[in-house]
């Protein structure tokens, strides 16, 4: 089954440490049943700073299906610690990621308007990304 | 400076070439060497469907200044698998699901881990559950 762990751990950010550790198991949408499709780890170099889509709605609506579940991981996989791409869904900002900074989020597609996207801080930088989803839904429905 | 590191595994078994990915980073301040060194973290009760304004952007606010880059882990702490938050970005104030934009559905056991650039009322994060049995909710903020 498709799981996935966060530990979040920091000595001195309070008086007291501070650890966090969850381990979830990505199930279907009200089920506990795995999600079951993936396209895999995937890699592109960011050439430009203007917006590109990861996961395009348009297509999700059609494909992955409404109200279904999806698990989306995003890596800046930059080394140059000014570097940042910011990450979008709909037209609105979730925020920044930095160099070697991750996320990992719920991908809702209530709409065709729902795509994830990514904008590099700047062109000509050649910004490595990493990302992947896990999804349910019919490819072709 | 503090140092807060931010570590996630995920298994990917879904194919018959599984996926094993292992990634970590220290929490730094925007384009800074220095450690993130504000943090929240609450456990909340929720028992209404009703729109949460879980995270107002001034949340987000350091020494009076607003934080454009944080990072946020919300968990959803039901054990009842049908239980689901649904968590939206926007301007909405508790009770309110209007102006909201949809990001995903957090069901019993799951988390989240993103960046929030909190700049603006359009920024807030907010929850609604799906039922008005009892929900703990769970969430660090680390600015």
């Amino acid at each position: 089954m498709p799981t996935a762990s966060i530990t979040l751990t920091s000595a001195d950010i309070a008086g007291d440490p501070v650890n966090v550790s969850k381990t979830s198991t990505c199930y279907k949408a009200d089920s506990t049943t795995p999600l079951d499709q993936t396209n895999g780890l995937q890699k592109l170099i960011l050439t430009t700073n203007a917006a590109t889509i990861l996961y395009d709605a348009g297509n999700a609506v059609a494909t992955l299906g409404l109200g279904k579940n999806a698990k989306v991981f995003i890596r800046n996989a930059s080394t140059v610690s000014t570097e940042f791409i910011t990450v979008s869904t709909h037209a609105t900002v979730i925020g920044k990621l930095y160099a070697g900074q991750w996320c990992f989020f719920p991908w809702s597609q209530v709409d065709s308007s729902a795509d994830v996207i990514v904008t590099a801080s700047a062109a000509g930088k050649d910004m490595p990304i990493e990302h992947m989803l896990m999804h349910e839904g019919y490819f072709n429905d | 400076m503090p140092t807060t590191t931010a570590t996630i595994s995920i298994t990917n078994d879904i194919s018959s070439v599984p996926v094993n990915i292992s990634a970590s980073f220290n929490l730094l301040q925007a384009g800074s060497s220095e450690g993130m060194d504000s943090m929240t973290s609450k456990r909340l009760i929720l028992k209404s469907t009703d729109q949460v304004d879980l995270l107002e952007y001034t949340a987000a606010t350091v020494g009076g200044v607003a934080s454009t880059h944080n990072f946020i882990y919300i968990s959803n702490a039901s054990t009842t698998s049908t239980d689901y938050i649904t968590v939206t970005q926007g301007a909405a104030g508790a009770g309110s699901p209007t102006a909201t934009e949809q990001i995903g559905r957090l069901y019993a056991g799951d988390w989240m881990f993103i960046p929030w650039s909190a700049t603006a009322a359009a920024n807030d994060i907010c929850v609604a559950p799906n039922t008005a049995n009892e929900m703990p909710i769970e969430y660090v903020l680390i600015s």
